[in-house]
């Protein structure tokens, strides 16, 4: 899709764009990935961005997920994200770590679905873990 | 904001399965000690193990262990050498309780093997906690006189796969933070420092989040196990930096440090090894690793979580090891254990803790002669002490092996005369001396108890008059090095007389 050029510089070459399969986003899909402003959030805590990474998982790959009960999005709105939907600033970050402290302790259905998601095929492919 | 913000739902939601994945049987073939298929039947149990040195224990640790392995060894390294087989019968098979056909680790593939691996052995590969009592020696004895640092152990294997997420999300483990610590060291001296300085930030905060993780745990073990004796405070790790030189061997990591603070009845111990008793040693290093486990494997819901000991309360009496059981059953209720062990005396006290708790199968393994390269047998007795040895008597008198059927017949007496007074509630004289034989002790006390005037247990005394003449023979333990093997009626009168104590023990109208 892209091609290195000298210096480093990348160039975009849309015929492979074009074919770049784009999902349809669901309701909760929608609430949970575009209505909260990540990008505050995730260098701050990297297990907000492993959260992300399992959407989009998800994303792509819901047969491979769903079969072995992985429901992040379910599971995450659940376990409250839906509260960061339209926070900013402060109280964003305050209730993201809130968030955080619950849902990835290992007594949390959605850390096991996270720790489960390593042993997946397609994850363990796409992360070079085989 | 802030006040919804508190109100984020902090009660976990359990998953739906409701039967918990467990293992029900275990089969081998040509894999280190077993040149022939042999099968353990766990039953969605726990497993306790017995077995003498090289009857074959570690074997199936390791079966198990490289089983459910995301980087499995080759099979020339775990094949067993003498069998002959082609290496196409060598074999690891598993089946679970989700009615599925077994899984099969073989020449051809090995089940977490990309594509189509099986998720059930992939999951269970990443909660497995596999410990032998070698790791338990790193964590006190290897260091001398020195103050244990704990280190490399912590790194290289206590928590080598204590997973930890880094920038990006990316899950990765402790092992695998250190390793790209040591293969980022610049190799030359104008090399870029980043590499290596980002790779110590990233393992400094990895170390130091999965100590202050597991240090809850390890303070509610260390309680339990050595009854409060021992506190640990929580870990500071001050974390490794890099040393940049000219020179090759002036490029170092520093730091590499973790010293426990111990506290033994308030007084801080420097140097654990040298003061604490082994017991505790083994009590401390085992807390550590266990720890370590509950403080990264998901809680609960129905995944397979795999806990294999092997020969780990070898260094802890019976006293020591009774609170590791009791820890087994409060804090791994939703783990499969396996539990290996050469000590008989203590595999009989363990099936008799859990006695009546329905969650555990005994397996007892035997390789007799050959050079030790006898092809293990495998015996799967039930729960009833008694009835086991009885069995086992059995088999041995249909075998026309009376040397051993004697010693079964004498195992069957004593824990026959134990539960006797156990559930007769018979009093038994107090005595100093430990070497005092406690089989004679307790038959007269059952003697005495059924003699009691003004009771109706008059029938059982010849039961105990019988034994007690075997006592002479067949159910003396000091007789069978010397004396002439014992005959056949006299081994199967003690089996009769040893079932009319065990249906006195239950017979509700002695009174």
């Amino acid at each position: 899709m892209f091609v290195g050029k000298q210096g480093g510089f990348y160039e975009v070459q849309p015929e492979g764009l074009e074919a770049f399969p784009v999902p349809t986003l669901t309701d909760i899909q929608i609430r949970m990935l575009n209505e909260i402003d990540y990008a505050p959030l995730a260098i701050q805590d990297p297990r907000l961005e492993q959260l992300l990474n399992g959407f989009v998982y998800e994303l792509f790959f819901p047969e491979d997920l769903h079969v072995r009960g992985l429901k992040l999005f379910e599971e995450a709105e659940r376990a409250g994200l839906g509260k960061l939907i339209g926070v900013k600033g402060a109280t964003l970050v305050k209730t993201a770590e809130e968030f955080a402290d619950c849902a990835f302790a290992p007594s949390h259905p959605l850390y096991a679905m996270l720790f489960d998601l390593q042993a997946l095929d397609v994850v363990r492919i796409i992360e070079g873990k085989e | 904001m802030i006040g919804e913000a508190a109100s984020i739902d902090e009660t976990p939601v359990a998953a739906a399965m409701p039967v918990p994945l467990r293992i029900t049987s275990l089969t081998l073939c040509d894999f280190r000690a077993f040149p022939d298929p042999i099968s353990f039947d766990l039953a969605a149990k726990n497993l306790l193990v017995y077995g003498e040195n090289g009857s074959g224990k570690s074997s199936i640790f390791h079966a198990l262990r490289h089983f459910f392995d995301l980087r499995p060894p080759i099979i020339a390294s775990v094949k067993n050498v003498f069998s002959g087989r082609d290496i196409n019968q060598f074999k690891v098979e598993v089946t679970f309780n989700d009615e599925t056909p077994l899984v099969s680790w073989s020449s051809a593939r090995h089940p977490s093997q990309i594509p189509g691996a099986d998720p059930r052995v992939t999951e269970t590969a990443r909660r497995k906690s596999c410990l032998d009592y070698r790791a338990l020696l790193d964590t006190n004895y290897m260091h001398g006189e020195n103050r244990p640092n704990l280190f490399e152990v912590s790194v290289a294997r206590m928590h080598a796969d204590f997973p930890i997420t880094v920038e990006g999300g990316t899950v990765t483990t402790i092992g695998e933070l250190w390793s790209e610590v040591e293969k980022a060291k610049p190799w030359n001296y104008n090399h870029s420092l980043e590499r290596i300085q980002k790779a110590c930030v990233d393992f400094n905060e990895g170390l130091r989040s999965a100590l202050n993780a597991l240090h809850p745990h390890l303070e509610v073990f260390l309680n339990a196990m050595t009854r409060g004796a021992i506190a640990i405070k929580p870990f500071t790790f001050g974390g490794v930096t890099y040393q940049h030189g000219w020179w090759r061997r002036d490029r170092t990591i520093n730091g590499r440090e973790l010293f426990p603070e111990v506290i033994f009845n308030g007084y801080e111990l420097v140097t654990p090894q040298t003061f604490l008793n082994e017991a505790r040693l083994s009590a401390l290093g085992l807390a550590m690793y266990l720890a370590g486990r509950l403080a990264c494997v998901p809680a609960g819901g129905e995944r397979l979580k795999l806990l294999v000991l092997d020969d780990v309360l070898i260094g802890l009496d019976h006293d020591n090891r009774t609170p590791v059981l009791r820890l087994l059953q409060d804090h791994f209720l939703d783990w499969q254990v396996v539990v290996l062990t050469h000590d008989r005396v203590w595999f009989d006290m363990a099936r008799q803790f859990y006695e009546g708790s329905d969650q555990w199968v005994w397996a007892e393994i035997y390789a007799d002669g050959d050079g030790g390269r006898a092809n293990p047998s495998v015996k799967m007795p039930n729960g009833d002490l008694v009835r086991a040895a009885l069995d086992d008597c059995t088999t041995n008198l249909a075998a026309n092996s009376l040397p051993s059927a004697a010693t079964s017949a004498r195992r069957a007496f004593e824990w026959a005369l134990k539960r006797f007074c156990e559930r007769r509630r018979v009093q038994v004289p107090f005595t100093m001396n430990p070497k005092e034989n406690d089989l004679e002790l307790l038959l007269n006390a059952a003697t005495a108890w059924v003699e009691l005037p003004g009771t109706n247990r008059a029938n059982v005394t010849p039961i105990l008059s019988e034994l007690r003449m075997y006592r002479a023979g067949v159910l003396n333990p000091q007789s069978h090095a010397d004396a002439p093997n014992p005959s056949r009626q006299e081994i199967e009168g003690v089996l009769l007389a040893i079932q009319r104590l065990r249906a006195a023990i239950s017979n509700n109208s002695i009174h």
